[in-house]
């Protein structure tokens, strides 16, 4: 039968919505989409590289650059600015422009944020492996390289909130609200972090306080709120499903944006007591919200994915929400004040982290991707490396968790000694480098897939195939 | 929710709430806190003529430069310098005290650290006063590993704050390093040759020497040696009442 003239048309509006969306961003959107993709393969090199240093700490000790103390955080940074940060921006925008069927706002203004974001980031890592570390934990580029970041960030914002503000739907989609909130809030986070901590404002431990302020935001506000962004797109997208509630998805935001600043200190830090209760409360209370997140995209999980490209979508969105729910339980157990004041310093903090920006986030991200980038060029191509990816998780994830435990009670044994420690750290740490091996495998695999299309559409566009054809055409007559 | 400013007010409220009660609160309360004269101002009994010390001081000259050093090496990620109250801490600390904010009233950033891969140095400066070992175990981390099967140190060596230089006729520098026979150089630098600290060395070595968390304070009381009365406590805490 065929299709009512209203479907047809409203078809139609769609197709043209997302003709629009994807062509006056595509310079900008694929500027941010493979530059994260780089940082993302540069995140993961330093930190095999720091990984590696765990077993030789010898290798390359006359080049100061290679010691771990300068590898980690360098990585560390290099992973949260450069891959997930960007690629975050990158895909929110393209979902806002999408959702609100318009066009991303301000394209030359956003490349030219993409390109400062980029530089900034360069210079801020080279500077960190240079020795110009700020010492402050996720703000260790230069203070000058922050100052940049800053502005950087308030370019990108500001176009993807004009890119909102100037919809033609005006129903604004959940997957919209969690993007704008991130969008909103990252130059206000980076802006105060380096006005008191960079710039010296707070001293002794309020340092600590702000610190994990910043730390504890940007990990939900911004890169949380990109993460549940792409997957509030992708899964009742790709599902070809209603959101399950919308209400529930509500109540969650806020939730989410109340608790956010709250819970970054922990049990044993040298403050009062009731800031460190506030957060041990708020760290608790913060299960609620990712239970209704998880439940409400789950039930949004149902129907069965059409084509190959959204199914992979669909599992990476899946395995995003696995990762999301394990870290709410495992952070449970590591927020107890009992457990926390024997766990708080040890691997057991990254371990739980990673599994939330690189199992959650990251996947959100690599399941956005596996969308977006097609679109924007044009082309139909899976992402792939999914089993790659889940490998990666697993065994970075899982033996840092577990080395963290192993490491807190050896720590709480007066008998034992440091040498104890690493010891009992070595099989532990042995898995986890596999695992950052896994992850530099996936991230070049990423690249490779996202340089060859590209390289493809670019030949394809400047008629350089035609060329080619003409080219060997006419040595064949020669 | 589908006006861009509802959300906007709404986040923009939020987080004004949670900036206020993890920047702003802290820096009202403690933010402001002055260092204190302390009646008893080391770790042994009040004497008679104690005119008090001021705690806690700025580092000084060299002391500071170490801790730019100690920033820069990124140390901060794999020691902590952060006691808490637990039992599981008292390893950290001699005198069985844990670290308050008054500690860092001077440390500019202050770095509590990010895990604990290594010691916490909270006290590094009285565990381990003797400077040698310091240059030792920053050239040679496994120097002082007890030589038990599979025991080594995850440390890098900072052989960059090193020089090798041939030992004179006269004799041998006063500063080389005295390295204990575990300890095998290069076999370029075998015969003739002696590790030298450069001057970032010392300055490192003076600030992990300066970290000691050893005062009386009212907020966190040095608790007296079992059989004896808290002569030192009681005075610091009437001391800071007043």
């Amino acid at each position: 039968m065929p299709a009512s003239p209203s479907i047809q048309a409203e078809v139609s509006r769609e197709v043209s919505g997302r003709s629009n969306a994807d062509s006056a961003g595509k310079i900008p959107l694929l500027l941010l989409s493979v530059f994260g993709a780089i940082w993302f393969v540069a995140s993961a090199f330093l930190f095999f590289l720091s990984a590696m240093k765990m077993h030789g700490p010898n290798l390359g000790a006359a080049f100061p650059f290679l010691s771990y103390g300068r590898l980690q955080p360098a990585a560390m940074n290099a992973f949260l600015y450069g891959f997930l940060s960007q690629a975050g921006a990158a895909l929110g925008i393209w979902i806002l422009a999408r959702t609100g069927r318009t066009k991303v706002a301000l394209p030359a203004v956003l490349t030219f944020g993409g390109v400062l974001w980029n530089g900034t980031v360069l210079v801020g890592t080279v500077g960190i492996l240079a020795g110009y570390n700020t010492g402050l934990p996720w703000l260790e580029m230069p203070a000058g390289a922050q100052a940049m970041l800053f502005v950087a960030s308030i370019v990108i914002s500001v176009c993807g909130l004009l890119t909102i503000a100037s919809r033609s739907e005006r129903t604004l989609y959940p997957a919209a609200w969690f993007i704008i909130g991130a969008l909103l809030t990252l130059p206000w986070m980076l802006g105060t972090a380096s006005w008191t901590l960079l710039g010296q404002t707070v001293r002794g431990a309020v340092q600590l306080s702000v610190n994990g302020w910043f730390i504890n935001s940007m990990t939900w506000l911004w890169f949380g709120f990109l993460g549940l962004g792409a997957l509030f797109y992708v899964i009742p997208k790709t599902s070809k499903t209603d959101l399950h509630s919308r209400s529930s998805a509500t109540l969650a935001f806020w939730t989410l944006a109340i608790l956010a600043g709250w819970g970054g200190v922990h049990s044993g830090a040298p403050l009062p007591r009731w800031i460190i209760t506030i957060s041990e409360s708020a760290n608790l209370i913060f299960l609620v919200p990712i239970a209704l997140v998880v439940h409400n995209l789950w039930n949004s999980t149902d129907a069965e994915a059409v084509s190959e490209k959204e199914s992979l979508s669909l599992r990476y969105a899946r395995f995003a929400l696995t990762a999301l729910i394990s870290y709410a339980l495992l952070s449970v157990s590591f927020y107890l004040r009992s457990r926390n004041l024997t766990l708080q310093l040890t691997l057991f903090s990254p371990g739980i982290t990673f599994m939330l920006l690189f199992g959650f986030v990251g996947f959100s991200i690599l399941a956005g991707y596996n969308l977006m980038l097609p679109a924007l060029l044009g082309r139909s191509f899976n992402l792939g490396g999914i089993a790659v990816s889940l490998i990666a998780l697993f065994m970075t994830s899982i033996p840092l968790i577990l080395g963290g435990m192993k490491q807190a009670s050896i720590w709480g044994d007066e008998s034992k000694t440091s040498a104890d420690v690493v010891k009992g750290l070595v099989p532990y740490m042995g898995m986890s480098t596999l695992g950052f091996l896994a992850l530099l495998v996936l991230s070049v695999v990423v690249l490779l897939r996202i340089v060859r299309e590209l390289k493809t559409v670019v030949v394809e566009d400047c008629g350089c195939a035609t060329w080619a054809v003409d080219t060997s055409e006419s040595k064949e007559k020669q | 929710m589908n006006h861009g400013t509802l959300i906007f007010l709404g986040l923009l409220l939020t987080f004004l709430g949670s900036w206020s009660g993890m920047v702003l609160a802290p820096q009202v309360q403690i933010g402001r806190q002055q260092p204190d004269v302390q009646l008893q101002p080391l770790n042994r009994p009040p004497a008679e003529g104690d005119v008090g010390e001021i705690y806690p001081q700025a580092r000084a000259g060299i002391a500071a430069q170490g801790r730019e050093i100690y920033q820069r090496e990124g140390c901060y990620y794999c020691h902590s310098q952060q006691v808490s109250p637990h039992p599981a801490d008292a390893r950290w600390t001699q005198l069985n005290r844990f670290s308050v904010h008054r500690d860092y009233l001077f440390d500019q950033p202050a770095m509590f650290g990010v895990q604990r891969l290594g010691p916490d140095l909270s006290n590094i400066g009285l565990r381990q006063p003797d400077e040698n070992w310091h240059f030792v175990h920053l050239f040679a981390p496994n120097a002082f590993m007890d030589g038990k099967a599979g025991n080594k140190s995850t440390m890098p060596p900072y052989l960059h704050l090193f020089d090798y230089r041939k030992v004179m006729p006269q004799g041998g520098s006063t500063s080389a390093l005295k390295l204990p026979e575990s300890v095998v150089l290069p076999k370029q630098y075998q015969d003739g040759y002696e590790v030298v600290p450069t001057s970032e060395a010392r300055a490192l070595v003076a600030y992990l020497k300066s970290l000691r968390q050893d005062v009386n304070l009212f907020e966190a009381p040095i608790p007296a040696p079992k059989g004896k009365s808290n002569v030192v406590s009681q005075t610091a805490t009437n001391g800071a009442a007043k």
